[in-house]
């Protein structure tokens, strides 16, 4: 008997030595990401975390993709000795977290790792407040209609580039019976981002939209009070999904187009994930959103789609540091993970640094995002990353009770500008020059 | 109503309105047979071809063992902290004589009606505070917590249809009430646990705010977190979602189905008195 | 009585753990509702701003909870009224009710996210069962928009928690008819009481208390509506399913307006305790009266 226990014990012992010894070698952060598709997380790890971790030995990373992570993360965040190390967030959340004290300043690594030099300027410059860096930009990303190219090829229509192409084309699809653009917002009110963005963009501008949050004018000057009642007005003619948006949620909006129903998805280079994952039948393209207004440029909103910010209480700021430096130094990894895939950070690159094998769809989104963002002074802005949370949020949540004609457009823009009055007074400040 | 409505008419009506209350779930084990191209073409329809592909898939990157063992374990901790508290409150609530009676029976009702994100942030800092996050033993409190009202409820209810006699018969042989509790009403009450049992475990096992937020990692998560695997924020794959709910909902029906004898004796001896 | 007081000790355990984890962090919510909080910097003071707002300020507020008593109402008459019918119907199958009633408790342990998901696809205008009851010649049920059209928005998303929740009421009402007196039947019958005078003299005042239980734990429970509103539609189409826990859900987590969603689950806790005080009265004084 006492033999047993003793060995038991010796057991035990040795167990915990190796297991102190162990953690005392490997120092660990919890990085805590969106839900991510299975073969995505894979890529994850083949293109970034397992390289990482081999090229740092002692350095581990507890990888977390997490559903509802805006959610999870907000209620992690209120104790110290629990909260996330490194996480994701929206651009346009990261100011609340440096309000309330709870990010770590991440300049040092800003410094150490060259990322002035790295990242694009305007990516950057999205996490620095008050002073300091708070977050680094992660998905490089640009809004794009996709669109069915055999379907149009087949009925002789062009890819509209300009307002009469674009009221053509609709006009004929549907009247050929199609729906024009595929697009579902039920349960899930982020998707309608897509909707709004595309008429500030290529109706107002994007000079009028950089005022407008600029406080320097108002939601219900000409400029954006047009695009809004532009898009109510298309609404109203069936163009977006034959007035069924709110009721449809997004998969089903995106097997219409699938299954050839659709002629357009209005969203963006994102989309390509969804794609790669679903067989597409026929050919198909994604370029900017045409024109809305004459004068002002077809244009894509673009886009950072996840930043990454490190709590102020996380034991392994280096580590956290080491891996943010890493994504950009490790651009080759990168130009890999992104032939296969995965979503291009925000660093300068061309279409033959990727390497040679990628998939079509790859290369289409590719070229398409490379296109789109190629001329600096004709981008839009993407709302989840440089419009206010509040603004944005009301604008999400309210644009349908404007389609269904339960609040003016009047009322409707009064309403978003009480909003961005109130923020504007809170101290946002548009994330652009 | 025997002369009016005889027995073969009664049951064709019951299995009429049966098959149609269970096309949902037939739908769900078709779908998950199908591809999801399939799906998307016609919803409702026999799987064209029989293949388990979405399974594989679903169970692999799931993860489901881990999630199948951890559920278990707190299903297994959160049942057992409920039935201890909820059987002395009843016995206590049906039998004895207790000060704040009335208010205690009401507390408990309205507690239903708590909704757990109102209080799942002001939890999670207390949670935090006693190093209770990611633990096991942190997330069984409070599920115990939370679904303890409504099947203090039913245990009530069949407590109120054991004799009272019973009891009084040990106490005067000399038994205290805790005693009488313990050795005659509990093992009259067999039925009740299991329905109680059944009852907490369903609702442990499908709730996803909490373990969400407390249980972080691929290693800790329960099964309900491991169906919103394949939820992604935009992208949903019919067929695979399918496979995952029929993975995640079979051993809760395995379950169901093995305790259901009981369930419904515990149901049917007791029901839901006021 | 001492040993009154003696006896709480047996409730204790429930009762504080009950407290600690639910009630403690309630109380801390009317804290926060005097204030702006946004869920993560210090809190200021704003007074009494919250609760007029909500109360005189928010249109989406005042329509969420018309929504909940709408679903209220829907959960007081048809899971009950058929639940009942069906338990009648079953407890005359003899040995069949106990597989009767197993199965159609079986929708009872699956998850509301799964639910969810099933009956939205059930629901595609393009790709539902609309298109099944086209192919079948229904056409009459095949244009039904049961999200779109938003006027049964709320009737489509109650549709799937009475199925989920039917069953259960049904298992509830067969154990109660089962302690029925049986001998109550056979006197009314001796007095020439037709069915239906049986069923209101002699079963309804008998599965009374069962009845008006599930009742006030439908009242009660309507209060906090959350799961299948916010998997289907987040309260979509333009409010037309917007539950008040919905609402308080949106302000809280994704505009950072704690302090004001404080207030409201505030108010309607306050609500549902008010509702379920009130309702014991009416029961209170309907068994007075002879």
């Amino acid at each position: 008997m006492t033999r047993t226990r003793r060995t038991l014990i010796s057991f035990v012992a040795l167990t915990l030595a190796m297991g102190g010894v162990a953690s005392a070698q490997d120092r660990e952060i919890r990085f805590v990401w969106d839900n991510l598709e299975p073969e995505t997380k894979q890529l994850w790890h083949d293109y970034l975390l397992d390289p990482f971790e081999a090229d740092n030995p002692g350095m581990k990373i507890d990888f977390q993709p997490t559903p509802q992570v805006t959610d999870a993360v907000r209620v992690q965040m209120v104790s110290p000795t629990t909260a996330p190390d490194m996480f994701m967030a929206d651009a346009t959340e990261i100011a609340t977290y440096v309000d309330a004290g709870t990010l770590l300043p991440l300049d040092e690594y800003v410094e150490k790792y060259d990322l002035k030099s790295k990242v694009f300027p305007w990516a950057l410059g999205l996490g620095f407040m008050d002073g300091h860096y708070y977050s680094i930009p992660h998905e490089f990303e640009a809004t794009m209609m996709v669109f069915n190219k055999s379907l149009l090829d087949a009925n002789g229509w062009k890819v509209p580039r300009t307002r009469e192409e674009f009221v053509a084309v609709c006009d004929a699809a549907m009247a050929a019976g199609l729906i024009c653009i595929a697009q579902g917002s039920a349960g899930n009110i982020l998707v309608q981002q897509f909707a709004f963005e595309k008429y500030l963009t290529n109706y107002a501008g994007p000079k009028a939209v950089r005022d407008l949050f600029k406080g320097a004018v108002t939601f219900s000057s000409p400029d954006i009070k047009g695009a809004f009642e532009l898009l109510k007005s298309d609404w109203d003619k069936g163009y977006w999904n034959d007035r069924q948006s709110p009721a449809v949620t997004i998969a089903q909006a995106r097997s219409l187009w699938l299954e050839q129903r659709a002629l357009f998805l209005a969203e963006g280079t994102f989309t390509q994930r969804f794609i790669d994952s679903s067989p597409v039948a026929f050919e198909w393209g994604a370029t900017s959103w045409p024109s809305m207004r004459d004068g002002v440029p077809s244009a894509s909103g673009i886009a950072i789609g996840a930043v990454m910010a490190v709590s102020k209480y996380t034991k392994h700021a280096d580590v956290a540091g080491a891996l943010m430096g890493y994504m950009y130094e490790r651009k080759d990894l990168m130009l890999e993970g992104v032939g296969k895939g995965l979503q291009p950070r925000a660093t300068p690159f061309a279409i033959s640094d990727v390497s040679g094998d990628m998939a079509p769809s790859t290369r289409t989104m590719l070229t398409a995002l490379l296109d789109v963002t190629k001329d600096p002074d004709n981008v839009g802005y993407a709302p989840w990353t440089f419009f206010p949370t509040k603004t944005n949020q009301y604008l999400m949540e309210t644009l349908d009770t404007l389609f269904y004609d339960e609040i003016g457009l009047d009322d409707f823009l009064a309403a978003a500008q009480k909003v961005l009055d109130a923020e504007l007074a809170d101290g946002y400040e548009f994330g652009a020059p | 109503m025997k002369n009016l409505l005889s027995r073969s008419a009664l049951n064709v009506i019951l299995l009429g309105v049966l098959v149609i209350h269970m096309v949902p779930i037939a739908v769900i084990f078709f779908n998950a047979l199908r591809t999801n191209e399939n799906v998307r073409r016609a919803l409702l329809s026999f799987p064209e071809s029989v293949q388990f592909d979405n399974f594989v898939s679903a169970w692999t990157t799931g993860n489901f063992l881990v999630a199948f063992i951890n559920t278990l374990v707190i299903g297994g901790g959160t049942v057992g902290v409920v039935l201890v508290v909820n059987v002395l409150a009843a016995y206590a609530l049906t039998k004895l004589p207790v000060l704040g009676r009335d208010f205690f029976i009401g507390y408990f009702v309205v507690a239903i009606a708590v909704p757990s994100f109102a209080i799942v942030v002001p939890v999670y800092f207390g949670l935090s505070a006693l190093g209770l996050v990611n633990s096991k033993l942190g997330i069984i409190i409070v599920y115990a917590a939370i679904f303890m009202p409504f099947s203090l409820l039913l245990m009530r209810s069949y407590f109120m249809g054991v004799p009272r006699d019973l009891e009084e018969a040990a106490l005067i042989d000399g038994c205290s009430e805790l005693g009488a509790l313990l050795r005659i009403t509990l093992p009259l009450a067999r039925p009740i646990i299991v329905t109680v049992v059944l009852i907490v475990f369903v609702h442990v096992y499908n709730e996803f705010l909490f373990a969400n937020v407390l249980l972080q990692g691929d290693d800790a998560r329960t099964v309900a977190l491991s169906f919103y695997k394949f939820v992604g924020r935009f992208t949903e794959d019919t067929a695979t979602i399918s496979a995952s709910a029929v993975i995640a909902l079979a051993p809760m029906l395995a379950l169901y189905f093995l305790t259901q004898r009981r369930f419904v004796e515990g149901m049917a001896a007791g029901g839901l008195k006021g | 009585m001492a040993s009154a007081a003696r006896n709480t000790l047996f409730i204790l355990p429930a009762f504080a753990l009950h407290a600690a984890v639910v009630s403690v962090p309630l109380i801390s919510l009317m804290f926060f509702s005097f204030t702006d909080w946004n869920g993560l910097a210090t809190p200021s003071f704003v007074g009494f701003s919250n609760f007029s707002r909500m109360l005189f300020d928010d249109a989406n507020f005042r329509r969420a909870l018309v929504n909940n008593v709408t679903y209220m109402l829907i959960f007081l008459t048809i899971p009950i009224a058929f639940g009942l019918l069906m338990a009648m119907l079953t407890v005359r199958t003899g040995r069949l009710q106990v597989v009767y009633q197993a199965l159609f408790f079986i929708p009872y342990v699956v998850s509301p996210a799964i639910a969810g998901k099933i009956f939205m696809m059930f629901y595609d205008p393009y790709n539902g069962i609309g298109q099944f009851f086209a192919s079948i010649g229904w056409s009459f049920l095949a244009d039904i928009q049961y999200i779109g059209n938003r006027s049964i928005t709320l009737f489509s998303i109650a549709f799937v928690d009475i199925w989920h929740w039917w069953g259960f009421v049904m298992v509830i009402f067969v154990a109660a008819l089962h302690q029925v007196d049986r001998s109550l039947y056979e006197a009314a019958e001796i007095d020439g009481a037709t069915k239906l005078q049986r069923f209101f003299h002699v079963t309804l005042p008998q599965i009374r208390p069962t009845l008006l239980t599930l009742i006030t734990v439908t009242i009660v429970g309507s209060f906090v509506t959350f799961d299948y509103v916010y998997v289907m539609t987040q309260g979509g189409p333009a409010g037309a399913s917007e539950m008040a826990s919905t609402w308080i859900y949106k302000r809280a987590f994704s505009s950072y307006e704690v302090g004001y969603a404080s207030a409201m689950s505030v108010f309607v806790c306050g609500a549902c305790v008010m509702a379920y005080w009130l309702f014991q009265r009416i029961r209170r004084n309907s068994e007075v009266m002879p």
